[in-house]
Order: C-alpha cells, then sequence, then structure tokens
C-alpha cells in the first residue's frame, strides 16, 4: 500500500495557507474512516493529514474539505485552493497520468452583520 | 459596536427546531441549552441516579438529531424530546432492574428542615424537592412521568411493567404524601 | 393521633369525589364542568391543592436546573461534537473551473447557512427554514430560495422583507453561481421590540 501521508500533509499545507481558507477539515468522512482502521489510526496520530489521496486504477483522486472566509468570495478561494493543489501535484509528478481535484467548501463563516451606525 | 449577541438567544423553540431540521447546528445547541438542564435533572430524579443522568440526556439529545425529520410540528420540539428522555431512562431503570434488583433504590433524603424556619420561595422549592425525594421509589416515578414526562396513567403503565391500577394508587398516595409534606407552607 | 401509616391511603372526605376523581377532573382541564365538584368547598380546596403541587413540583425541579449554569457544558459540547462530526452536507452545488480536472462546489449545507447569516446579521431578522429548490446541482439552472423568518416590530413589513431578499440576493451573488429565479421571504412572526433595540 502506498502511503501518501507526507504528500497529504503538503497538500493540507499548502489549502490551509490559500488566501480565503479559514480552516481546513479531514476530507474523509468520519463514519468512512471508522470502516477503516488504518485511517482512524492515522488521523489520531496525524491531525495535519486531512486531504484525501485516492488511488484507483491509474486514476488519482485528491478531495479537500474546507471552511471559507466570506470576506473573500468562495468561489474564488474554491478555484486558488484547486489550483494550489493541482499545481503542487503536477510539481511532485505525485500523481500518475490521470487525477481530479475534488474542493468542497462546507462552510462560510464570518458574513458581517450590518452596521447601523 | 459591540460583539454579536447571539440573535438565537431568544428565538422561539418552532424556529430553532425548523432550522435545525434544517441542518443548523448553533439552533440545536440553543435548543440544548434552553431544556437540557431541566431535563437532566429530570431523568436524574427519575432514575435516582445523578451520574447516569448526562449520558442519558446526552443520548436523548443525539437521537433527537438525528430524528429531526419525524417531528411532526416544529414547535412541539420540547415535549418531544422531553419523551425521547423519558424513554431513555426508562430504559436504564429496566436494564438495572434486570441485572440488579435494585428497583427501589431510593437517594438519600436530603437534610430534613423544620418548615417553620424557612420562608423563602426559594427554599419552599427545595422542600418540593426533598419531598420528592423522600417518596418510595415507584411513586415518585409515576409522579414524576406524570407531571413532568406528561404520560398517560396507560404509558406509566407500560413504561414500569405495572397494572394501571396500580398506576392509579401509587399517583394517589404520591398526590397525598406530597400535599401533607406541604401543608405546612400554605 | 395515631401516627399516619406510610402506606395507608386514608379515606378522602371530599363530598362523595375521591382524590382521583378530582386528579383527573383536573386534568381534563375541569371540564365538563362538575357542580357536584366545583360547589363543593373541600373538593376546590383539594384541586387547588394539587394544582399547586404541579406547579411547586415542575418549579423545584427548574430550580435545580438553573442552579449552577455552567453544570451542562460537559454533556453538550460533548452532544456538539459528534452532531458535527455527522452534519448532513445535502447536494453538491458546483463552481466553475476552466481545468476539467478541477470539481469545485459549495455543499448545500454551506449555502443554506450563508442564507441564514445574512438573515441573522441583519438587525431585527431571524430566518427560520429555509430551502433551496431546483437543481442546484445543474450549472445555469433555476433556483427559488424559500425562506421563513420572523421579524421584529419597527420599520413596515414589506420594507424589512426586501431588505433581507437583497442581503440574501447579494451574498448568493457574491458566493455562489447560482442562477436564482426568486426569493420568496414568508413572515412567520412578528415580534415586539427588546429592549436592546433602539
Amino acid at each position: 500500500m502506498t502511503d501518501d501521508t507526507g504528500l497529504s500533509q503538503r497538500l493540507t499545507e499548502v489549502a490551509r495557507r490559500t488566501a480565503g481558507v479559514s480552516a481546513v477539515f479531514a476530507a474523509k468522512p468520519a463514519v468512512a474512516a471508522a470502516a477503516d482502521a488504518l485511517a482512524v489510526a492515522l488521523a489520531l496520530r496525524e491531525p495535519d493529514v486531512l486531504v484525501d489521496v485516492a488511488r484507483s486504477e491509474g486514476f488519482t483522486t485528491f478531495t479537500v474539505h474546507i471552511a471559507a472566509d466570506a470576506a473573500t468570495p468562495a468561489p474564488q478561494t474554491l478555484r486558488a485552493v484547486g489550483e494550489a493543489v493541482r499545481d503542487l501535484v503536477l510539481a511532485e509528478g505525485a500523481a500518475e497520468h490521470h487525477f481530479a481535484v475534488n474542493v468542497k467548501a462546507r462552510m462560510i463563516e464570518g458574513l458581517e452583520a450590518d452596521r447601523h451606525d | 459596536m459591540t460583539d454579536d449577541v447571539d440573535p438565537l438567544l431568544e428565538a422561539a423553540d418552532a424556529t430553532l427546531a425548523s432550522r435545525a431540521m434544517d441542518g443548523d447546528v448553533q439552533a440545536f445547541e440553543r435548543l440544548a441549552r434552553r431544556h437540557g438542564p431541566l431535563m437532566r435533572v429530570y431523568a436524574a430524579k427519575l432514575m435516582g441516579s445523578e451520574s447516569e443522568s448526562d449520558d442519558v440526556v446526552q443520548d436523548a439529545f443525539l437521537t433527537g438529531w438525528r430524528k429531526l425529520g419525524d417531528l411532526d410540528s416544529p414547535a412541539h420540539v420540547r415535549s418531544w424530546l422531553m419523551r425521547i428522555v423519558s424513554n431513555k431512562a426508562i430504559d436504564r431503570l429496566r436494564v438495572r432492574r434486570d441485572h440488579d434488583d435494585i428497583d427501589d433504590w431510593d437517594p438519600p433524603a436530603s437534610a430534613v428542615r423544620s418548615p417553620e424556619r424557612i420562608v423563602e420561595t426559594r427554599l419552599q422549592l427545595d422542600a418540593m424537592w426533598s419531598a420528592l425525594d423522600r417518596l418510595p421509589g415507584d411513586q415518585r416515578r409515576c409522579w414524576l412521568l406524570r407531571e413532568t414526562g406528561d404520560y398517560s396513567y396507560q404509558e406509566i403503565a407500560d413504561a414500569l411493567d405495572l397494572p394501571v391500577s396500580t398506576v392509579r394508587g401509587l399517583l394517589v398516595r404520591a398526590r397525598r404524601t406530597l400535599l401533607q409534606e406541604m401543608e405546612a407552607w400554605r | 393521633m395515631a401516627m399516619t401509616d406510610e402506606h395507608a391511603v386514608p379515606e378522602d372526605d371530599l363530598d362523595g369525589h375521591t382524590m382521583e376523581e378530582l386528579a383527573d377532573y383536573l386534568d381534563r382541564g375541569r371540564t365538563p364542568y362538575e357542580p357536584s365538584i366545583e360547589r363543593s368547598a373541600a373538593c376546590r380546596l383539594a384541586l387547588d391543592g394539587m394544582r399547586r403541587l404541579s406547579q411547586l413540583s415542575a418549579s423545584s425541579l427548574q430550580q435545580q436546573a438553573d442552579r449552577d449554569p455552567g453544570r451542562d457544558e460537559g454533556w453538550i459540547s460533548g452532544l456538539l461534537d459528534i452532531i458535527k462530526s455527522e452534519i448532513r452536507s445535502g447536494r453538491d452545488v458546483p463552481i466553475s473551473h476552466p481545468d476539467g480536472a478541477l470539481r469545485l462546489a459549495l455543499t448545500e449545507a454551506a449555502v443554506r447557512g450563508l442564507i441564514r447569516r445574512a438573515g441573522d446579521t441583519m438587525p431585527g431578522a431571524l430566518v427560520g427554514r429555509c430551502a433551496l429548490e431546483g437543481d442546484v446541482a445543474v450549472p445555469g439552472a433555476p433556483v427559488r430560495v424559500v425562506v421563513s423568518c420572523s421579524l421584529t416590530f419597527g420599520e413596515p413589513l414589506a420594507a424589512m422583507a426586501d431588505r433581507l431578499r437583497q442581503r440574501i440576493a447579494a451574498a448568493l451573488a457574491e458566493h455562489t453561481e447560482l442562477t436564482i429565479e426568486a426569493i420568496d421571504v414568508h413572515v412567520d412572526d412578528v415580534l415586539p421590540p427588546t429592549e436592546g433595540d433602539a
């Protein structure tokens, strides 16, 4: 089994540093992860391994879940994260020929209140 | 400008329940904070166990969250959650009865006060609280399920595995005892 | 006088009625009107005592619940941790990108949260239900937003509803690529102003 822990960690870091990202969540849902004891053990040991890397028959899928900060338009943030992840994957030659990057914003936080004064 | 006052703080139960049904965790949190403490106290009194009450009420709210889709009307969320708490507490009582046979576990009565020396309302409520503690276990359970849990006689009978006639008798006794105990406060 | 035996149920002297009957009568909300109960001073006294007992019982539990405000922090935070880990995300609301290898989306839950937040941050408004009708997963498909809300009585309701609609529209335009066909605002409730609002 390939160990993508280091790669995931670097991808998590690159997502976290992207402008407009307020948090990165574990992309593997808790329920699915629970079925995979190893993933749980890894997740417990490695809180910075949040980007999911799934390899299957020459196709690699990278999945990133984020919280977006309302100060930046969410589409802009999503695109920036997607591009940053893609660029790192390409730079490292981390994927075989075909790959996809899924970026999902699970929440948009920090919308400002009306200021009447 | 002062920081956000939580706009949900004063929202009606129905509003909070509607939002929770849409997946709003904060709205559900508000419901838990608003109603959970009383339900925890109720569960503790019903089971005669303070230590298990946190588990019961947490488990009940979790069930509530997962089954919000079954709630017929958001305005009834409080009694719906209360019902879940009652059911969970009764389940625990059943397990305990089956395993430990300590059906009539009674909590130690709080220090008995002399009513004449106590005049404040708050202390009247304390007196009621300890009067409930002094009730025999089966009477107390019937009373709480009826008064706080809003159970029918039949439902109490089913929950406690007792004939309805016994439940009626226990409630009469409980009521009479409590009336006598509280007579001094009139 | 003899000491009361704990288990004996003494005879009731309630003008021919029993405590049990009176309890049932009270449970029925004292309807239908029962003259033989209502005209008996002893019965009325007993009914009054029972009602008071219910109130005391409820209040004594409430008092215990309010006694220590931090007491429930433990189980509530545990509850929220579990709930947050199993949030229902709903459908995916896609965001376009010229590179086909990038699949970008907001969760439906995120969009609803945005709508609620857009409403809640408007003074005097509180959003209730919030639904996205239409195929949000298909780019360009017309979507209708339906929200219910309560408004604090102050300025004309129509104006407030309009403002709420505009805030939601603006937030959706900034943060999503949805094609919003309409935003229906249903005012469920009008609340009196609270002391905090000037």
